[in-house]
């Protein structure tokens, strides 16, 4: 079975789970299903994820979802987040584009389509709390902090712990339970 | 004393020793099974409670212990999460549900019978409860503040229900131990109280068995029982001594009592003596009631008669029988009837104790009797009317002695009415006497005239003329005597012509003169015929009239009459009663004008008319009355004349009070004059007369 099988298959099932409408969107419909799970993965980390206080302003400032995706996440990912809060914190969602900062967001998600850009910025952002999350294997294991990992019927997800320790941020028991273990490069 | 109960009947009739041991064992059972039962009470609701409890710790470790496994959709690790149950021996099952509702995931404990049958139930609200002898609890899973979904645990209460029989049985072994102990200590601690019971019940038997009081009960202690030991003792010493004391008294009784038998026997005849002399009392009340000269009755509050005497009923020609059967408003006169019953109520008030009146009884045969009564109302000792006490005096004899002395009275007065007409008839013979001296004047000169008249002078001459019958011619021409001749008759013709006018002229003042007294004589008769009827009269001319009749002595006396008549209408009166008053009045001024000795005596008649009243008054300047005599004079007989009779006043008073009106006197003093008014009132003159 195909990884994009098995999203799509995932995502029939957690669609209705978390609230995220499965109507395909106009066009590819594999693909915005598998963005809206994505999405909905990338709500949940935020929930088990602790930010130094410093990231924000005020206990009401929002969670910043930074994204380097097509535009197919975005309709997406603003579904999912849409009137929903963590903790009293809604979040946000920004588009990102070349050129533009990183410091303001908390959450940066990378799709397979813009994993060059990491590479860029993996260095300027090592000491920044910034939880990076991507959909390539070799994403954790080069200094990215969560990435999808499809496993068999289900969307699983890695996690590299020192990478977020690094960057100052705390990631729940819980979370870290459920994690695969990273596949550490030969 | 109370009612006994059920276990106070059940208990009455055995012995003493097995009531206490009965009654120490219920008491001590008692409190031990209550003691024990709050005690299990107690355990098994703290054991619930501690199961509630710890099936909601429970609950929510499990739950937040597999938040993000329902997050993200790992339901492989959430069932190793509910694995854990497994550890805890009384949960049945659990069950995880999503968001949705939806089932996420289960246990049930195997082997056991329960757990294979345990099924998840649908999702539910939050809750904690008992069902079916488990215990079940829902409980929502939160995660930053959101629900991630829902948690259900089973758990079964067999473990509870094997402590709690373990603990019956604990309780149930308690009780038994206790209860030996108890029956033990009971058994012997009973002896203190039953022992003295014992040996008082054996003393009693012996003291009401043999009669002898001389034996004791023994003292064992100071509690109840001895002092209840004590007070027998004490009480068989009473016996004793009033054994001895009854036996003394017994002697003295029968002495006591023939001294009583003969004090009592001296009361019975004294007794009877104030019986005799109640008796011979009443008799002579009896005989004084029955034999009275005066009439006497007796009668209840409301009238009823209880006993008369002779007197009475002799009175009002009833037998005593057929009085007794009335009552006081029966024979009284119905006329008088209000008054007495009026008097009754008074006296039945308490507001007189007495009342005497004079009334009228009426006779069996119906005519009136005069009475004086005279009643009074006894009281019983409680202030209730017993009795009336009536005395009854006939006085119909002094009743018609009265109305004799009224008649005389009446008759007295018609006397000095007509005695009034008779000063009417005086006046107008006075009158009529001063008119006829007038007739008396007038013949006399008339007499006179004729006497001296001078016919003889004339018989001289024809005399001389017959003498000279031949030589007549020359005689009276030549003849010195016969030369008178002419002379002479000439003046006799004179003397007759004046004789001639002189007789008539008295004759025409006789004729006059007897006019005059044929209308006082018509005029008087007029009065007499009318007498006591009504005609309409016109006032001034029955003053005219009077002042007519009175004319001759106002003139002798040199009267001077004032008139102030003012216009009054005709009135209908009785004529001759104003005339008789009217000519009283004027004849009164005028003594009294003559008595004062004056030279301007005057006389002032008035009449005048005001609110339906007329007033004539006669005033006049003579001696004046005083004023200790203005009321007196219209006193009957009274006078101030030597020679009056006093019934004129008198009697004008009376008339004009027949006539409805009054007559009142002012003076202001002695020789200041007198004012008499006769007050009528001024009748319509519409009725024909």
């Amino acid at each position: 079975m195909t990884g994009a099988a098995a999203t799509a298959l995932l995502a029939g099932f957690l669609g209705f789970a978390l609230g995220v409408p499965h109507v395909a969107s106009a066009g590819d419909g594999t693909a915005s299903k598998e963005y809206a799970v994505k999405a909905a993965f990338i709500y949940n980390f935020a929930k088990f994820i602790q930010w130094p206080p410093s990231r924000f302003a005020d206990a009401q400032a929002p969670i910043v979802l930074g994204a380097y995706c097509p535009e197919t996440f975005a309709v997406e990912a603003g579904e999912v987040i849409r009137g929903r809060t963590i903790n009293g914190r809604a979040m946000a969602l920004q588009m990102l584009g070349p050129g533009d900062d990183l410091l303001s967001v908390h959450i940066a998600f990378f799709c397979t389509s813009e994993e060059a850009r990491f590479r860029q910025l993996a260095d300027s952002i090592a000491q920044t709390a910034v939880l990076t999350v991507g959909e390539a294997d070799w994403f954790v294991e080069q200094g990215g902090m969560i990435t999808f990992t499809p496993d068999q019927e289900q969307l699983r997800f890695a996690i590299n712990l020192d990478a977020a320790t690094r960057a100052g941020l705390k990631v729940g028991s819980q979370l870290q339970k459920l994690a695969i273990p990273i596949r550490r490069a030969p | 004393m109370t009612r006994p109960g059920p276990m106070q009947r059940l208990l009455r009739d055995v012995p003493i020793a097995r009531k206490l041991t009965f009654i120490i064992m219920l008491s001590s059972g008692l409190a031990l099974l209550l003691a024990c039962s709050s005690l299990i009470a107690y355990e098994w609701s703290t054991d619930r409670d501690e199961l509630v409890d710890d099936l909601m710790t429970t609950a929510q470790m499990l739950g937040d212990n597999s938040a993000a496994a329902l997050l993200f959709g790992d339901s492989a690790s959430a069932e190793q999460t509910l694995g854990t149950l497994s550890a805890t021996s009384h949960v049945i099952g659990a069950a995880l549900y999503d968001r949705s509702g939806e089932l996420f995931g289960t246990y049930y404990r195997s082997g056991t019978p329960e757990g294979l049958a345990f099924v998840p139930p649908r999702v539910a609200s939050e809750r904690v409860g008992f069902v079916d002898g488990a215990v079940e609890a829902f409980r929502r899973i939160d995660v930053s503040g959101e629900q991630a979904g829902t948690i259900y645990i089973r758990s079964s209460l067999t473990e509870l229900g094997a402590r709690m029989r373990r603990y019956v049985l604990i309780t149930l072994g308690v009780m038994l131990v206790a209860t030996l102990g108890a029956f033990v200590v009971a058994t012997r601690l009973q002896r203190v109280i039953v022992e003295p019971v014992a040996h008082l019940s054996s003393v009693v038997g012996l003291v009401s068995a043999e009669k002898n009081y001389a034996v004791r009960a023994v003292r064992t202690g100071d509690d109840e029982l001895g002092r209840l030991i004590d007070g027998f003792n004490g009480m068989l010493d009473q016996i004793q001594s009033r054994d001895a004391a009854l036996e003394a008294a017994r002697g003295g009784l029968e002495r006591r009592v023939s001294e009583r038998t003969a004090e009592l026997q001296l009361e019975v005849a004294e007794r009877r003596q104030a019986e005799a002399a109640l008796r011979s009392s009443e008799e002579r009340f009896s005989s004084a009631f029955k034999h009275a000269s005066i009439g006497m009755a007796l009668a209840t509050p409301e009238g009823q008669f209880i006993k008369v005497n002779r007197a009475l009923f002799e009175m009002l020609g009833y037998s005593e029988a057929e009085l007794l059967e009335r009552t006081f408003v029966d024979i009284t006169h119905a006329e008088d009837r209000d008054s007495g019953q009026s008097a009754a109520r008074k006296l039945l008030a308490g507001e007189v104790t007495h009342h005497q009146v004079e009334k009228r009884y009426l006779h069996k045969d119906g005519h009136a009797v005069w009475a004086q009564v005279s009643i009074s109302l006894v009281f019983d000792a409680g202030g209730k009317p017993l009795i009336f006490i009536a005395q009854i005096l006939d006085i119909s004899e002094r009743k018609r002695a009265e109305a004799q002395l009224e008649e005389s009275h009446r008759q007295l007065l018609e006397v000095s009415r007509q005695s009034g007409m008779a000063e009417v008839a005086t006046s107008v013979l006075h009158n009529v006497g001063n008119v006829l001296n007038s007739v008396n004047v007038s013949a006399s000169v008339a007499v006179e005239t004729v006497k001296n008249s001078r016919a003889a002078s004339m018989t001289r001459v024809v005399d001389l003329l017959r003498e000279h019958r031949a030589d007549l011619g020359s005689y009276i021409t030549a003849d010195p005597k016969g030369l008178h001749i002419p002379a002479v008759l000439e003046q006799l013709s004179k003397d007759w012509l004046r004789e001639q006018a002189l007789l008539g002229k008295e004759l025409e003042g006789l004729r006059a003169n007897i006019d005059h007294i044929k209308g006082i004589v018509a005029m008087q008769q007029s009065y007499a015929k009318v007498s006591g009827t009504s005609e309409i009269v016109d006032l001034r001319e029955l003053i005219e009239d009077c002042l007519r009749m009175d004319q001759a002595s106002l003139a002798r006396h040199n009267v001077q009459v004032v008139r102030e008549f003012a216009e009054v209408a005709p009135v209908t009166v009785e004529k001759h009663k104003v005339l008789q008053i009217l000519v009283n009045l004027v004849r009164n001024a005028v003594q009294a004008c003559t008595a004062s000795g004056r030279a301007d005596r005057r006389l002032t008649l008035g009449l005048h008319q005001a609110d339906g009243r007329i007033r004539i008054s006669v005033s006049d300047n003579g001696i004046g009355i005083a004023p200790e005599n203005l009321t007196r004079i219209f006193a009957h007989g009274f006078t101030t004349r030597t020679d009056g009779h006093g019934f004129g006043l008198h009697s004008g008073a009376l008339a004009a009070r027949e006539l409805g009106g009054s007559l009142s006197a002012h003076s202001d003093g002695p020789g200041q004059g007198a004012t008499f008014t006769l007050d009528l009132p001024a009748q319509p003159t519409g009725k024909p007369s």
